[in-house]
């Protein structure tokens, strides 16, 4: 469901790709140093985007370095672990915690097993990273429920379903004690996450028609085979616009520090490139690499 | 002073002309249109007026505050205030009703919008419309467009409906077609070769 959210490397400054490259390490390192090195495995760029935008947000831009593994155990630059990347961190937990109990609960027997074995040996990473954040754990359990009520019904539509993963996001904003702040931060990760969620059932559209999961497009736009028609493709691709454009405006109002370039390029032309890739059936040429270093078009 | 360079994000050494593009590209990104039917628009006025405050201070101390300036005056008489939006007499049936939605809507009271709409009694092309503004302040896009369209379809040669169906589009496609990223200026080669003449110059270990 993530990877999605990420710069155009060509038109980052070459210190904000390096700083890009940084928050990504930082949040590696997080994630590995409070939940053990198998949990940097949920590891993912959307996540280095969180980092940013909360260090971003507090004023926080030292580098230090730390040793990566999966890099020949080179020294990289990784921003410092401060308390928002250690938010960052546990948020990612959470929502892997939630994916194994959706995989438990949804898939066949193998993935069962698989993901119940995940479950018991991650046990008390994942309660870490709950016991570190209550609210958003509380708020991700309650859109999941809603989203599976949504699911059963005939036609839910687009909007009421992408409403959900967006609320579990924008709940994030809780942490921010400002008001101002807190409603631009709301306003940004609910449409981000609104994109994310509308973006990911247009990749799996075909995938989720064959495996007989819920997608809320062939509803929506009354499909009679698994891909969207041109005009279908405009709908779409219009939404996901005005909601990349009413994160960039949230964004826009927030001081944002050392992040603020890097954050308006992730949205401003990150979001809308990604899109476009992903409705014309390219965005499984972009490579995933787990590390920054592999990103390649985007 | 130094706080309005810092408003503007250019320093007290920087020119004019820099002074002046600095604010037109902060205008640009503030001006209502950009937040039309947002959340957030109120936050981007008091933006707007802090970056116009900002230009006017530093164009008046550097010319010795005695002339005024004319930037802001371009950003600042000519926009219409965001609490000017809905505020106007409904003609179309809904009448009160529909006056107390785009009250509503004006202040960000969206429940009380969404349970006003659903009780009027007649879904005419003002309640599309106004349930267009309802979804696109609340996030939900798809719907607002839908709306929208449903409302210049009921009511082609309404402006108002128009404006919002042509406005909800700029916003969702601000930049046009993506374009791909061009070096601007010098080429990455040439910038290689210049910056390798420029540690030739500084002797051994350049860079």
């Amino acid at each position: 469901m993530f990877g999605y959210v990420r710069p155009v490397k060509g038109d980052l400054k070459v210190w904000e790709m390096e700083r890009y490259k940084a928050a990504y390490c930082g949040l590696c390192r997080a994630i590995k140093e409070d939940y053990g090195f198998p949990m940097t495995f949920t590891l993912n760029y959307d996540f280095a985007f969180l980092t940013l935008l909360l260090t971003g947000i507090r004023g926080e831009d030292t580098i230090c370095s730390c040793r990566c593994a999966p890099g020949r155990f080179r020294r990289r630059p990784a921003v410092e672990k401060t308390e928002a990347v250690s938010t960052a961190a546990a948020a990612s937990v959470i929502l892997f915690k939630w994916k194994l109990k959706d995989e438990i609960a949804d898939a066949g027997p193998i993935g069962r097993i698989g993901a119940g074995a995940a479950q018991i040996l991650l046990h008390r990473g994942l309660k870490k990273a709950v016991k570190k954040l209550p609210d958003f754990d509380r708020a991700v359990g309650e859109n999941i429920a809603r989203l599976n009520k949504l699911e059963n019904e005939t036609a839910p539509g687009l909007d009421a379903p992408a409403d959900t993963f967006a609320e579990i996001l924008a709940s994030l904003s809780g942490l921010f004690e400002d008001t101002a702040t807190r409603r631009c931060v709301r306003e940004l990760l609910y449409h981000t996450g609104r994109w994310i969620y509308i973006i990911d059932a247009c990749q799996d559209l075909e995938k989720d028609l064959h495996n007989g999961e819920f997608n809320p497009l062939p509803g929506r736009f009354k499909l009679t085979q698994p891909r969207l028609s041109p005009d279908d493709m405009e709908s779409v691709r219009e939404t996901l616009g005005a909601s990349s454009n009413a994160a960039l405006c949230a964004a826009r109002l927030l001081v944002l520090g050392k992040s603020a370039g890097i954050i308006d390029n992730i949205l401003a032309l990150g979001m809308p490139t990604a899109a476009e890739l992903v409705l014309s059936g390219k965005w499984q040429n972009v490579s995933p690499g787990r590390h920054p270093k592999d990103i390649s078009n985007l | 002073m130094t706080d309005s360079y810092s408003v503007l994000g250019v320093s007290p050494q920087a020119s004019d002309e820099e002074v002046k593009k600095a604010y037109r590209d902060l205008a640009r990104k503030y001006h209502p249109d950009s937040y039309k039917d947002n959340p957030l628009s109120d936050l981007a006025e008091e933006k707007m007026k802090e970056v116009n405050q900002a230009y006017d201070e530093i164009m008046k101390s550097r010319s010795g505050g005695g002339a005024q300036s004319n930037g802001s005056a371009a950003y600042g008489a000519n926009r219409r205030s965001q609490s000017q939006n809905y505020n106007y007499t409904s003609s179309g049936s809904g009448g009160g009703t529909f006056q107390k939605v785009r009250q509503a809507l004006n202040f960000n009271r969206l429940d009380e919008a969404e349970s006003e709409l659903n009780g009027a009694s007649v879904r005419d092309a003002e309640w599309y419309f106004l349930r267009g503004a309802l979804c696109q302040k609340r996030g939900w896009m798809d719907e607002a467009m839908s709306c929208y369209q449903t409302a210049n379809t009921m009511e082609p040669t309404n402006n108002e409906y128009r404006n919002a169906l042509v406005s909800f589009r700029n916003q969702a496609n601000p930049y046009g077609s993506v374009q791909q990223s061009e070096c601007g200026g010098m080429d990455c080669c040439t910038s290689l070769l210049c910056a390798n003449l420029c540690c030739s110059c500084c002797g051994p270990g350049g860079f």
